[in-house]
């Protein structure tokens, strides 16, 4: 097996905000194969974006404390890392493409300054040679004029235009992971699709990594071929794409499916999840979905579950899973 | 741009008709001019002559009209109390007023600026505390507070400084930093702010997540964000400078503009103070057109049409 682009055992983020620590992640473990395509699903609040940007280590940390036994981005141990060595894997190493091109993209600066930067700062580019790279990467994720658009400002384009400048800025280093915030989220519907396929395109042309973070599970069955789910900081399933939609071992997996738009479902049968997700503030002792889980037990308000495999590449963290010997 | 300009000019020039026409009566109903001209003891057919020389029999529009019609050509009027003409009176201040704003203005840049940049990278600090501590005593403290107290200082008690007066370098020290640093105050707050602000913003984590150098982050990405409400408020403060500093001028004795008014005012005499406050909008109304433009080339948003 070959090494992992990244290596995640055990990643805990704390805030400190106002003498009140929050504890956005809990305990994450992840590992993920050179090119492997996974998809990050939970709610908002349950740390799935502050745990992927902690991999390159994005996180203000005057407010945020991240510790792990192990957090190695293609081999290299970051947390012990300073600035500067930090800087050189941003880029050529991890990508990032946000949730909303509009405030995520500098709008005083042209879009072929933006792109072209990272090409200067990291291929050690000139100034005309990072514009034409930069107008080479616009016309590759589909924006028409691109000569013109790279002496535009942000504000100039649409939201779906604005989402391309960003793919074309996080790959111009044709980076070895992608990790892709909502990317879809702040679009319209009707862009959202192509944002999506050229995202996809690109990662099979480049043969990159790549973790979607998202909400949406719909979105996930299309795009990735494994899947995790947190909930309250922690992962509580990780399951191929396909066994995951069709036998789900956490309740709560079964929940969000359950409560997800289908086509084929009508409103009144989507079944929400009852409750709300738990007090980050609170320390925890016990399964964090026990208070609205329909399954718990006593042992499930009293011990924390861990995440073990429950075959098929499928592993699980709760006591009373919905396959094996629950079923 | 043309368009934009044209509009901005418009602008302007309805800004100064209003300024100019409620000075105008404001003036008008506060006393007879006549009466302050004339001597004590002079007759009522006297007084009559003086009215119909001065054009003051007139209605009150007419008598506005060709008072703006003279100032567009520069003449502000007749001060019948210094016996010189207002535009020769103002220009003749105008100097003084300008090197004292200037000065204060660009000292106030050149604290406000790097320390509130500074607070903010290092922000619930002590540098920080201690910072925004002072900008908040300087913001309160009123003007003539801190120039007497840096004249008992500096001039009284250590003696390296005159007291006032108008003169070589030495002079101009006292009065700037006295009007620099409430304007310092209120800018390093809103550096401070907005600096905050900007290091906050997606974008910003965006160019960190490109692996740009630590510098490029600051200065390229986040610095000149962070300058467009500086600019704003850094435009007010100048255009409040040149309109007159009149408690730090009167405070210091230095002949400037705002002195001028002050002695106007004392002694009514109305053409002078009408033609002050004409020259201080029309300082306001300039340096905030310059403002605009400024922005054009900080923010591409702001579309000139």
């Amino acid at each position: 097996m070959t090494a992992p682009i990244l290596d995640i055992d055990d990643l805990k983020v704390a805030f400190s905000q106002g003498g009140r620590t929050i504890h956005a992640v809990r305990g994450v473990s992840l590992t993920l194969a050179p090119g492997e395509v996974v998809g990050v699903v939970g709610e908002s609040g349950s740390g799935k974006s502050v745990a992927m940007m902690s991999v390159a280590r994005l996180l203000d940390e005057k407010q945020a404390t991240i510790t792990a036994a192990r957090l190695d981005l293609d081999g290299h141990p970051i947390l012990g890392m300073k600035q500067r060595q930090l800087e050189k894997l941003r880029g050529p190493t991890v990508s990032y493409v946000f949730q909303d091109p509009l405030s995520s993209l500098n709008p005083v600066l042209t879009v072929g300054r933006q792109i072209s930067e990272g090409l200067r700062r990291h291929r050690g580019m000139s100034r005309t040679e990072a514009k034409d790279a930069a107008i080479e990467l616009l016309r590759q994720v589909g924006i028409p004029a691109p000569e013109l658009r790279v002496n535009q400002h942000p504000h100039e384009a649409s939201g779906g235009m604005r989402q391309r400048m960003m793919i074309a800025m996080a790959l111009a280093l044709r980076p070895k992971l992608l990790i892709a915030d909502e990317p879809t989220t702040a679009l319209d519907v009707t862009v959202q699709a192509d944002i999506i396929r050229l995202i996809q395109q690109i990662q099979r042309d480049i043969g990159m990594a790549m973790i979607w973070v998202t909400h949406d599970l719909a979105l996930l069955a299309r795009v990735a071929k494994r899947i995790v789910v947190m909930y309250g900081g922690r992962i509580v399933e990780d399951a191929p794409s396909s066994r995951l939609y069709s036998a789900p071992a956490h309740p709560y997996t079964r929940g969000l499916l359950d409560s997800t738009s289908r086509f084929d479902v009508s409103f009144r049968e989507q079944t929400p999840i009852p409750g709300t997700p738990p007090d980050p503030s609170l320390p925890i002792t016990a399964c964090a979905f026990a208070p609205r889980c329909a399954r718990a037990t006593d042992i499930c308000r009293t011990k924390i579950p861990t995440l073990d495999q429950c075959g098929g590449g499928q592993s699980v963290a709760c006591f009373h899973p919905l396959i094996g010997s629950a079923s | 741009m043309f368009r934009f300009l044209i509009r901005r000019l418009a602008m302007a020039v309805i800004v100064l008709l209003i300024v100019s026409f409620t000075t105008f009566i404001v003036g008008h109903m506060t006393g007879d001019p006549v009466e302050l001209i004339a001597p004590e003891n002079a007759t009522r057919e006297a007084k009559e002559q003086l009215r119909e020389y001065l054009g003051l029999n007139r209605p009150l529009l007419v008598q506005y009209t060709s008072y703006i019609g003279n100032a567009l050509q520069g003449d502000l009027g007749f001060s019948f109390v210094q016996q010189a003409a207002v535009s020769d009176l103002i220009m003749e201040r105008l100097p003084a007023t300008l090197k004292l704003a200037f000065t204060g203005f660009i000292l106030s840049l050149v604290i406000a600026v790097p320390l509130g940049i500074f607070i903010a990278l290092n922000r619930n600090s002590v540098w920080d505390f201690l910072a925004t501590s002072v900008a908040m005593i300087g913001q309160s403290a009123p003007n003539f507070w801190i120039g007497l107290m840096l004249i008992a200082f500096f001039a009284v008690h250590l003696k390296i400084l005159p007291v006032s007066g108008y003169g070589g370098v030495s002079y101009i020290i006292l009065p700037a930093i006295t009007i620099a640093l409430q304007s310092a105050a209120r800018l390093t707050r809103l550096m401070r702010a907005s600096m905050l602000e900007v290091l906050n913003a997606d974008y910003v984590r965006t160019a960190r997540s490109k692996g740009l150098r630590q510098r490029t982050v600051l200065w390229v990405h986040s610095f000149r964000n962070a300058m467009i409400p500086i600019v704003t408020m850094a435009g007010l403060e100048l255009a409040e400078l040149i309109g007159g500093a009149f408690i730090t001028e009167t405070i210091f004795a230095w002949p400037g503009v705002g002195r001028l008014a002050v002695n106007a005012v004392y002694q009514r005499d109305f053409p002078l103070v009408q033609g002050v406050v004409l020259f201080a909008a029309t300082a306001f109304v300039v340096i905030n057109l310059l403002v605009d433009l400024l922005y054009v080339l900080i923010d591409p948003r702001v579309k000139l049409s």
